[in-house]
């Protein structure tokens, strides 16, 4: 933290976009990170962001590939640093009112808290690699690159978790 | 129709073309529909959670809508901040921008017939993959032809680039119809199933039930007024 917190005084101008905050934040979100903790995230992305780019690293094909995957990183060590975490359905419930008005809206909630609850119930290496091949759209290859892993590890997380969340959701009957 | 013997989730996961006959097979088509809804349902929570960067929890949120049957799967995109081109799909945006022209300037309207005239392939199919190119340069999308109607003797995939609305219009698993133009610098055409059809702003086609199919029945009616018109013709 008191890394995180050197780094903001350094003013170094914001490396990420608006939108591209709004998708770090998204995927620490998905990565299970509570709310109060996302701006630390953030913080932490560009830290990393500067560092790479002072050492000359080579990022993935694009800032926006290479910020998901970092966000996802420290999603993970968040988990590890904490014992506690909020589930994702208890954080989706405590939000202000679903707008149950929309067509199919009741129903429409009901599957999201099938799929965030099954999002929880995925080991991390799982969840992790479901979100940025669904969410953040990354191929395979980026994936198993980014994180230093064979492909194939890549394939068979994917194809875990791909097939648990299926059954949670056939389970529930919300599809 | 064939039994597709592979694990259809591995299909629809991994990043490989599908094999001949797959995208018929029953369990494949309601492998890539459960995908779809767990990309939309990542999209939706992801951004109810995180809430806007001024640390604000989202005051209300819509979820998208539960899917109706497997069978008419009809898949709507988050509305909230999409752009237009991702709720009506490029072809009823492209009908949109190019409708209300003034009387006397036809010759600058693009019909239907012109469109069609002047695309070098016409063909629906399943997105297989999607790569981003760098920076603006949009997004290659690649196509598993299943049903070709320009070129009749297609081949099994077509590759075309386009620029992506951001809200990743073009996502693995998602059928489109494609209109490649043969202009150059013109962008692609196309119909997405589950989008909203044009409604007023396109043709009378008859009642359609989603975008992909008013997009069908939109070539179909074009396509006999196609031949013979000149393409040379940047209007």
């Amino acid at each position: 933290m008191a890394v995180v917190r050197k780094a903001r005084r350094a003013g170094s101008g914001d490396l990420l976009d608006a939108a591209l905050v709004d998708r770090v934040r998204a995927i620490l979100a998905l990565g299970g990170v509570p709310h109060a903790d996302l701006q630390d995230g953030v913080q932490q992305v560009r830290l990393k962001l500067l560092e790479a780019r002072a050492e000359g690293r080579e990022a993935l094909r694009s800032p926006a590939a290479w910020c998901a995957v970092v966000a996802s990183n420290i999603a993970m060590d968040w988990h590890r640093e904490r014992r506690r975490r909020e589930r994702l359905d208890e954080r989706l419930t405590a939000l202000r009112p679903w707008d149950t008005t929309q067509p199919g809206g009741e129903e429409a909630r009901v599957l999201s808290l099938s799929v965030a609850e099954g999002l929880d119930e995925l080991p991390l290496p799982q969840r992790q690699v479901l979100v940025l091949r669904f969410y953040a759209d990354l191929p395979v290859a980026d994936i198993a690159e980014a994180l230093g892993i064979p492909g194939g590890t890549v394939k068979s997380r994917l194809h875990a978790a791909v097939r648990a969340l299926r059954a949670r959701l056939h389970t529930d009957e919300v599809v | 129709m064939e039994r597709y013997e592979q694990d259809p989730v591995r299909l629809v996961v991994f990043d490989e073309p599908l094999p001949e006959g797959a995208e018929r097979d029953p369990g494949v088509r309601a492998a890539f529909d459960d995908v779809a809804i767990l990309r939309e349902q990542l999209a939706f929570i992801g951004t109810a959670l995180a809430g806007s960067g001024d640390g604000a929890e989202t005051a209300a949120v819509s979820p998208p809508p539960r899917p109706r049957s497997r069978r008419r799967r009809v898949l709507r995109p988050l509305l909230a901040g999409a752009a237009a081109v991702a709720v009506l799909g490029t072809g009823a945006a492209y009908l949109v921008a190019h409708n209300g022209v003034p009387e006397g300037e036809e010759r600058a309207k693009p019909t239907a017939e012109s469109v069609v005239a002047c695309a070098t392939d016409i063909a629906e199919g399943t997105v297989a993959k999607v790569e981003q190119l760098g920076g603006d340069d949009g997004v290659r999308v690649v196509l598993t032809v299943e049903h070709a109607y320009k070129p009749t003797t297609a081949q099994p995939r077509l590759v075309f680039t386009a620029q992506d609305s951001g809200a990743s219009y073009f996502r693995t698993g998602a059928r489109l119809l494609v209109l490649v133009s043969g202009r150059p610098g013109e962008a692609p055409v196309t119909f997405r199933e589950g989008d909203r059809p044009p409604g007023d702003f396109g043709e009378d086609v008859g009642k359609v039930r989603d975008g992909l199919e008013y997009g069908r029945k939109w070539v179909e009616k074009a396509l006999p007024g196609s031949i013979g018109i000149d393409c040379s013709d940047p209007g």
